[in-house]
């Protein structure tokens, strides 16, 4: 089921949660709804499965109207932060919750739970009481119990913050397996951008409210289309331009060179302010870099060490694998040497 | 991650309207609507109207508008009545929140095992018919009383403002003891722990720290108990010799007098103290929340907290001394049920059991039934009306609400007189008949099931809804599969403190009752009231036996249920 989402913004009193929000998701398609707290994703999953009401805009399906529908109605399944499992009841009573309201037969539905527990990895634990269950068995329930109603559209709404970080990396490996074995067209509430760019087909990236950018995990990662998204997504390296700034003039006689000509920074007008964009993995220290600077902090977590690096007062993060075998010494208040690689054509980023 | 603190509520409120909800649902829609109309509608009829009929016979005589009933009751002996009231209610009250609080302190400092058995202790010693203790208090101490007359060879009179307040201190005190250890238990031991570790002594941290924490809610005991002993007609009646108070001259006016003009003015003067009573309740429990918010409280335990010895002493022995007055009060009840006082010697006998079950069976039937079904009654309505006020946050609950919990605070003697005028004409002519006795228990203790499902709606996860809406489930479904299920102790709780409530009490239901009509408790009264002590004690004792036994019975299944939260 395609889905389209036109001119949507939702309010609170006077606080816009959502703003003008356009989106069309495919039929079979993962979204991420991606961002910080209070940037409006989880309303906008709410709204979409209508457990509040729509403030203004539409909401298609198939080119349908769903927008005044009730949720019941909307042949969508969420799956809640904490679950949200019927405490009094087992495990399978609460999969079989949605199949007993909607009247299936019995015998149906003894087999539609066996069957979907299987899938979630869960057999043999139908009788077992919700207290009696570990989080992501937990979490692996609410999946069957949405599941097993056969939605057209699956909602997701942060359902591994509450997981440990290994727990959350396997769980996002099924939900992905399940969601592309069925087709089913999902929406995936996160902050997590690691958990968006891993599960999902296209990644909106959202800030108060407003989408910020809709793109493929790999472009919104390498082109991000404002300063807000480059930081989100990961780290980055900002640093702002300024026609007569000592950075741009440092950076020129570098490997800047080489990839200038792709570069509008002379040659725009705009006076908005921008920033040149560079990630960790960008920096390659070394004793033959052509920049030196200072080192400021370091830390080596496992594969990877970060080296912050006072640069002409600006910080630069690098990223130095194999730190130990390397014979590169981070030594806060030693000088460093490193190169920055800016082989792509899109570094710049508005302000 | 969550979303800013202020949004949460908006957010989470749950909107039921579907613009293009058509077809099957429609009907359950219905179904909800009628369960709406049902509650609002009987809080209104059963509260509301009899509240305005007690105000408005009061300012009525003989069809006239007038205030002539007020102007009345300053007359010098009515004045007499009020300063006593207020002298004899000040008195009790105080005394009363003084040996609360120092059971509860002690309570509160004890070992874990110990402050269970003092809990469940104060928790049996709530159930009391009224004026047992009076019973008790004649026949042991009074002019030919066991102890002071047989034991002693002295002849006290009991009889007096003394005897009243002494009565009326020890009845509440483990009402009140129970509010402030709760009350204590919430308090964040952390700050205790950090008064410590900043140096303060443990008298100093008491002073200092655990006194003003709980400070708001002594306070609404001493109000509460101030409230209940200005209604409190009963004791006084029987202690109180020739010592009259409001209350009492109210009871004799509608009885003797008939005057319920009268009658109706002098109840509504018992409303004031009532309403303070509350607003320092409501107080306290607004503090209440934000003291415990977010802590797990565990009692006194692990703090290793120890007041000077002699405090110690001093909390342990009134204590001691409480649990020994009420267990002299318990004996004589079952002593007396089975015996006979000859000229100062004490004989078993079968008599007064013998007469109650010639008389007192069918009596002692239809309170249980009675206190059964308003059990229930009560319990669903004051759970229906904390989800539609809380939890669906439809418009105009919220005063309905406030109206839900009115007959919780004023006196029983108001609230019964409101049905009495109230329902004695067609079309809603309901003198003399059962189901008055079971709508006033009823709408009297709604506010208590109201309270309990509003703290479970607080623990209990809206999503859990929000998923049963979203798996396609129904208002009334969702009620019946999830909600109901839920608040199955909370149910229970209330069941239960309402079932022991209409089984023990007198004050409402005296001027309601009959001679088609009459329950165990009213009987019990009036034999204490005409000197049958004997089979007055069966009856409590039977009262005792069966609401103690209830009880516990709910205690235990509590306890068995309580491991299970049903938090987020």
């Amino acid at each position: 089921m395609g889905i389209e989402l036109k001119e949507i913004t939702q309010k609170y009193g006077d606080l816009i949660a959502v703003n003008n929000a356009n989106l069309f998701i495919e039929d079979g398609e993962m979204i991420a709804l991606l961002g910080p707290s209070g940037c409006g994703k989880t309303t906008l999953l709410k709204t979409i499965a209508g457990l509040l009401p729509l403030h203004q805009g539409s909401i298609l399906s198939n080119e349908k109207d769903i927008s005044k529908l009730p949720p019941q109605a909307r042949n969508a399944a969420m799956v809640f932060q904490n679950y949200a499992l019927f405490p009094h009841m087992t495990v399978a009573e609460n999969v079989a919750y949605g199949l007993k309201i909607n009247k299936c037969e019995p015998s149906l539905i003894k087999k539609k739970v066996e069957e979907i527990l299987d899938k979630v990895e869960l057999p043999g634990l139908n009788q077992r009481k919700i207290s009696e269950l570990s989080g992501g068995q937990q979490q692996r329930v609410a999946l069957a119990r949405a599941l097993v109603i056969e939605p057209a559209m699956l909602l997701f709404d942060e359902p591994l913050s509450n997981l440990d970080q290994n727990l959350r990396v396997s769980m996002r490996r099924m939900i992905r397996k399940i969601q592309q074995e069925y087709r089913i067209t999902s929406i995936y509430v996160t902050h997590d951008q690691e958990e968006a760019m891993s599960i999902s087909d296209r990644i909106v990236v959202m800030k108060d409210g407003v989408i910020q950018q809709i793109g493929l995990p790999g472009e919104v990662y390498l082109k991000p289309r404002n300063r807000f998204v480059a930081e989100f997504m990961g780290t980055a390296n900002l640093l702002e331009l300024n026609e007569h700034d000592r950075i741009i003039q440092l950076l020129e006689c570098g490997k800047w060179a080489s990839s200038r000509d792709n570069c509008p920074v002379g040659a725009s007008n705009n006076r908005q302010k921008r920033c040149l964009l560079f990630r960790p993995e960008d920096v390659e220290v070394g004793a033959e870099g052509r920049f030196e600077g200072t080192v400021i902090w370091h830390e080596t977590i496992g594969s990877v060490t970060r080296v912050t690096i006072d640069f002409a007062g600006n910080e630069i993060i690098a990223e130095i694998r194999n730190y130990y075998k390397s014979g590169i010494n981070c030594t806060t208040g030693e000088k460093i040497r490193f190169n920055i690689d800016l082989a792509g054509d899109s570094h710049i980023v508005p302000n | 991650m969550r979303c800013p603190r202020n949004m949460t509520l908006l957010k989470n409120k749950i909107i039921w309207k579907g613009r293009g909800n058509k077809s099957p649902l429609s009907f359950d829609v219905l179904i909800d609507r009628v369960i709406l109309f049902l509650v609002v509608g009987s809080l209104l009829l059963f509260i509301l109207y009899p509240i305005f009929m007690v105000i408005s016979t009061s300012v009525y005589r003989h069809g006239v508008f007038s205030l002539d009933n007020y102007r009345d009751l300053l007359s010098p002996g009515n004045l007499k009545l009020i300063k006593n009231s207020l002298f004899v209610s000040t008195l009790s009250s105080v005394l009363g929140t003084f040996f609360a609080l120092c059971i509860a302190l002690y309570t509160f400092l004890q070992k874990e095992r110990i402050r269970a058995l003092i809990y469940r202790l104060l928790m049996i010693t709530l159930i009391s018919p009224p004026f047992v203790s009076a019973l008790a208090l004649i026949m042991l101490f009074g002019r030919r009383g066991l102890i002071t007359y047989n034991l002693l060879g002295l002849s006290v009179n009991p009889y007096g403002w003394q005897g009243i307040v002494l009565l009326q201190t020890l009845g509440l005190i483990s009402l009140a003891a129970i509010m402030l250890i709760s009350t204590l238990n919430a308090i964040d031991k952390r700050l205790i722990l950090a008064s410590r570790d900043l140096g303060a002594g443990t008298l100093q941290t008491l002073h200092r720290v655990i006194l003003p924490s709980i400070y708001p809610a002594i306070l609404s005991v001493l109000f509460l108990l101030f409230t209940i002993n200005m209604a409190d007609f009963g004791t006084p009646i029987i202690i109180g010799g020739k010592y009259k108070v409001l209350a009492t001259e109210a009871y004799m006016t509608i009885f003797s007098a008939a005057d319920l003009g009268k009658a109706a003015a002098m109840s509504v003067l018992l409303i004031p103290p009532a309403i303070i009573a509350f607003y320092f309740y409501r107080k306290n429990l607004e503090k209440n929340n934000s003291l415990a918010d977010g802590v797990k409280a565990l009692g006194g335990e692990g703090l290793d907290f120890r007041l000077p010895l002699f405090i110690r002493i001093a909390l342990g022995i009134i204590t001691g001394l409480f649990f020994f007055l009420m267990l002299l009060k318990y004996g004589n009840i079952f002593l007396s049920a089975v015996t006979i006082n000859v000229s100062g010697k004490l004989t078993f006998t079968w008599k007064h059991i013998e007469a109650f079950q010639f008389a007192y069976l069918p009596a002692v039937y239809r309170s249980l039934h009675i206190a059964v079904i308003a059990g229930i009654l009560a319990s669903v309505i004051g759970i229906l009306l904390s989800y539609y006020t809380h939890r669906r946050q439809l418009p105009l609950m919220k005063p309905i609400e406030f109206i839900a919990s009115l007959p919780y605070i004023i006196p029983g003697i108001f609230f019964g007189l409101g049905y009495i005028v109230g329902f004695n004409n067609h079309p809603l002519l309901l003198t003399g008949t059962t189901a008055i006795l079971v709508l006033n228990c009823t709408f009297r203790h709604i506010s208590v099931g109201n309270k309990a499902a509003n703290a479970a709606f607080e623990n209990l996860d809206r999503r859990l809804e929000m998923a049963a809406r979203d798996l396609g489930a129904s208002p009334v479904r969702i009620l019946t599969t999830v909600i109901f299920p839920l608040l199955k102790s909370t149910f229970l709780l209330s069941f239960i403190n309402t079932f022991t409530a209409c089984m023990t009490t007198v004050g409402a239901i005296i001027f309601l009752v009959s001679p088609r009509n009459v329950v165990a408790s009213v009987l019990m009264f009036k034999d204490i009231t005409n000197g049958h002590y004997g089979l007055g004690a069966v009856v409590a004792s039977v009262l005792i036996i069966v609401t103690v036994a209830v009880n516990l019975a709910a205690i235990k299944y509590l306890g068995r249920e309580g491991g299970k939260q049903y938090v987020a």
